[in-house]
């Protein structure tokens, strides 16, 4: 005897709890489950460092990250809890000269989307930076009053809201098939039993290249492991959120909390799911933070790890039910921005499961877009590389 | 169990005072050096030996260290904190760890506000102005790896070296004078694997930087350290690890007029009270349960620093100093290494178990080896490693006689100010897995890594019902600086 679900969500992490809370406030008769094979925001939800970026470099994703920041807004007060978003701001950093050019093309892509910037170049950035003193002399900033919001605090709120709807969240439960009859989903086989559902949501990020092969769907997306590094509480000693991409791409920040949370990413790093942090990152962030804010050299790490970022080949998410396989829907390729957009792809997901209508702004990242060049590959490299420069003419990618 | 708490690797020549700021701080009973995180409580050194991490202070430079790792002259430059921060720290009493997750204020401006206002109000410290010393990251190649050098890790070492393998000795102590691939004062930080079935790699603190190992087998010979009592005022000035207590005797640090109390099993009272007698101490009173039911001490009085001890059957004792001798299996490593953490119900340590994702073998007191015959024993088990690859489980030690219920107020987690009844809360409220409870409380997620409060935190979950774990052990094992990891000679 099988248990009986209208919707299945796999992966419990902010993907699939969002979308689990939006499909229920459409429409609360419903009964949805979302399991887990660990711990509810075990993959790269709690992995995360909760930034709430608009300053995108494609004109797709900038936006809809300015549209995900609106959500991410109001969303303590939908949720009934604080999900800790405060504007710190977001600073990009360059020591290139030639870095200044891809940016001027960035700020008027994303003037014309109405997101204003503050741009400094010279002392002036040290000066609005002060952390960034004595350190390497930098030769431009471009700064938005960008968020932040707390990983966890955010999945618990959504969790508080879930136990008012329908949802049941199960934890260590992993899902071992996907049963297909008659050409469309049917159910999903678990170590715990059979669920009978006509629509299956595969939420599982840097899994879900495996998981959707297991119902046979093909995706071009390849998980890639990011790392980061967090020191012991100090007193607020910055606000604005540092990020700079060459020569190679790191970024640092002080939390509420007074931790500092820096991340580098290796040039190198192959694909492939590899949660496993390593020396190597840790010394090599701890020699880019000397090199550049050798102030916070003091401060001592207490703690180190790695999660994985789900990459598509274009640098956009893959959203929305799979033409090929009825009932299966994708909600996955965070590129690294799974927590600033999960929110409101998931409100716009659902309008999209319950109209059958998709909504414009999910038209760029709609699942099927790969389906006439399926030999498409990620290929990682220069963070610039994947974007072509918006003032040429086109932004973002192709 | 014959032999813990000897410092069988220790250099002893030269001892005769104070060779720390915390020892010398403690000769002149100034027991509370700092105050914690967000309740604002009095701290003091309870290890001595750098991994629990309470005795943090302020140097007027601004710069923050261990009191237990600075040079005893350096009682001048210790900084002031400001007096007002205990306002805090009262009212943190009243806010749950989660307390932001209610709207204080409404979410905008207001609430930025208060974020400014709670930011700039924990008991953080400042950061320092940077200070630039060259630091140098080395590195070296040994396929087999002996961490620890005490007596069990320098006969693990000669075990090896007997049967022609190739291996790296590495411990906090001073290498043995002369030694050849012995690596001294070095403190192991995180075991890392590679890719692909690639090697491991393994990163040390070492004097003037870091050292890489590139590696593939591992003994550790790491011992064990005593634990934090589970009774309420665990955190006051004074209470000390039986381990610290000998360090200080040895230095002449235990002023002559306090009074000592011992909360340990009974061989060890005995061994402590004839330690202290040989440099004229003496023991004011010892408490020594062996049976469920025997008097033990539920309860740590004292203000600023410990005054005395509440047992269960109601009496107290008054007390200065009150020296802990119950043992925990140094596990960091272990489940580093892909061992997962078992929990044998009320008092019981946490103790290492199942499978290593490398090739590993525990000796010396983790292993259940007394100093007595210690070397024969470890011989003996790196002679059937190297021959069957049989590596026996690291021992369960005794565990620590415990109060029958946890008191409300008692501090799990020193670091983050974590007491039993948010945790408690944390699990009614459903965040009943070590993973969850962590993530809500930060329990857990302070700087000594778990080392004081992850059996508490065991008992409080099976307690509840839910399963005892441990959240996953990451490096680094100890925190370091930043400034010491980044190489500055490339």
């Amino acid at each position: 005897m099988s248990e009986t679900a209208d919707i299945v969500i796999v992966g419990a992490g902010i993907s699939g709890l969002a979308t689990a809370y939006e499909l229920s406030q459409r429409n609360g008769d419903r009964r949805i489950l979302v399991l887990d094979r660990r711990h509810a925001g075990s993959g790269a939800t709690s992995r995360n460092i909760g930034r709430v970026r608009t300053s995108q470099f494609g004109q797709e994703i900038a936006r809809f990250a300015k549209n995900a920041f609106a959500k991410h807004a109001r969303l303590s007060r939908q949720l009934g809890r604080n999900t800790l978003f405060w504007t710190p701001g977001y600073a990009l950093v360059f020591y290139d000269q030639s870095e200044l050019e891809i940016i001027d093309g960035v700020r008027s892509m994303l003037s014309g989307l109405g997101q204003k910037t503050e741009f400094h170049t010279g002392r002036e950035v040290v000066r609005r930076l002060p952390v960034l003193q004595g350190g390497e002399d930098p030769v431009g900033t471009l700064i938005r009053p960008d968020a932040s919001v707390h990983h966890d605090t955010l999945l618990n709120a959504y969790k508080h809201a879930l136990r008012a709807c329908n949802v049941q969240i199960r934890e260590h439960v992993e899902v071992t098939g996907v049963d297909v009859s008659g050409g469309r989903v049917s159910g999903v086989r678990t170590a715990a039993g059979d669920i009978r559902c006509e629509t299956v949501i595969n939420c599982t990020g840097g899994w879900s290249r495996s998981f959707s092969e297991m119902a046979g769907v093909t995706s071009p997306n390849a998980p890639i492991r990011r790392e980061a590094i967090v020191t012991e509480s100090a007193r607020p000693y910055m606000d604005t959120m540092i990020t700079f991409y060459r020569p190679i791409e790191g970024w640092f920040h002080q939390t509420l909390r007074g931790e500092t949370v820096i991340g580098v990413t290796d040039p190198d790093e192959p694909l492939g799911l590899n949660h496993d942090a390593s020396a190597e990152h840790l010394m090599r962030a701890a020699s880019l933070i000397m090199a550049k804010a050798p102030k916070v050299g003091e401060l001592r790490v207490v703690r180190q790890w790695a999660g994985v970022y789900d990459m598509t080949p274009d640098r956009k998410p893959l959203i929305g039910p799979v033409a090929t396989l009825p009932g299966f829907v994708q909600f996955n390729g965070d590129n690294g921005r799974g927590v600033a957009l999960a929110p409101y792809v998931a409100e716009l997901l659902a309008e999209w499961l319950d109209t059958g209508r998709r909504p414009e702004l999910l038209a760029p990242f709609d699942a099927n877009r790969f389906a006439d060049r399926p030999d498409e590959q990620v290929v990682m490299g220069d963070y610039y590389a994947a974007y072509k420069t918006p003032a040429a003419g086109k932004a973002g990618v192709r | 169990m014959a032999g813990p708490h000897e410092q069988t690797g220790r250099d002893q020549a030269g001892q005769g005072g104070p060779q720390t700021l915390a020892a010398a701080l403690f000769q002149t009973e100034t027991f509370a050096l700092g105050r914690s995180f967000r309740l604002q409580r009095p701290r003091g050194a309870f290890c001595h030996r750098g991994w629990c991490q309470q005795c943090k202070v302020v140097l007027s430079d601004g710069t923050t260290a261990l009191a237990c790792t600075l040079p005893p002259d350096a009682a001048g430059r210790v900084a002031q904190l400001p007096r007002w921060h205990k306002g805090f720290g009262l009212l943190a009493r009243f806010l749950p760890p989660w307390f932001h997750e209610r709207f204080l204020l409404p979410v905008g401006w207001a609430q930025q506000v208060f974020h400014r206002i709670v930011r700039n109000a924990t008991g953080a410290l400042p950061i320092s102005a940077p200070t630039s010393t060259e630091v140098r990251a080395t590195r070296a190649v040994s396929r087999t790896v002996v961490v620890g050098n005490g007596a069990a890790g320098r006969s693990a070492a000669a075990a090896l070296a007997a049967a022609g393998e190739e291996c790296l000795l590495l411990g906090t102590h001073p290498a043995a004078p002369g030694a050849t691939g012995e690596h001294g004062e070095a403190t192991v930080l995180g075991l890392y694997p590679g890719q692909e079935g690639a090697g491991w790699t393994m990163l040390c603190a070492v004097p003037g930087g870091s050292l890489l190992v590139a590696f593939e087998r591992l003994v550790i010979a790491t011992g064990a350290y005593d634990r934090l009592p589970a009774i309420p005022g665990n955190d006051l000035p004074g209470i000390i690890a039986a381990d610290a207590f000998l360090d200080l005797l040895d230095q002449d640090a235990v002023p002559a007029g306090v009074r000592i109390g011992l909360f340990a099993p009974a061989e060890t009272v005995a061994r402590l009270t004839s330690r202290a007698g040989a440099r004229g101490r003496k023991i004011a009173w010892a408490c020594a349960p062996t049976a469920v039911a025997d008097r033990r001490p539920i309860r740590a009085q004292g203000q600023r620093r410990l005054t005395g001890v509440t047992f269960s059957d109601g009496t107290r004792e008054a007390c200065d100093v009150l020296v802990v001798a119950y043992r925990q299996t140094a596990y960091e490593l272990m489940l580093q290494a892909g061992m997962t953490a078992a929990y044998d119900g009320d008092g019981a340590p946490v103790r290492a178990t199942g499978e290593a994702r490398l090739p590993l073998l525990v000796v010396g007191e983790a292993a259940g080896d007394g100093l007595e015959g210690m070397e024969d024993a470890t011989r003996a088990r790196v002679r059937d490693w190297l021959a069957t690859g049989a590596a026996p489980a690291p021992v369960a030690v005794m565990p620590m006689p415990q109060p029958e219920t946890l008191d409300d107020d008692l501090i799990v987690c020193p670091c983050e100010d974590v007491t039993v009844r948010e945790v408690r809360q944390a699990v009614a409220d459903g965040f009943d897995n070590i993973e969850h409870l962590k993530r809500r409380t930060g329990a857990a997620t302070g700087p000594c890594q778990g080392k004081l409060c992850h059996s508490m935190l065991m008992r409080c979950l099976s307690e509840a019902g839910a399963p005892a774990g441990v959240p996953t052990m990451r490096p680094l094992a100890r925190p370091v600086k930043l400034k010491t990891l980044a190489d500055t000679t490339k």
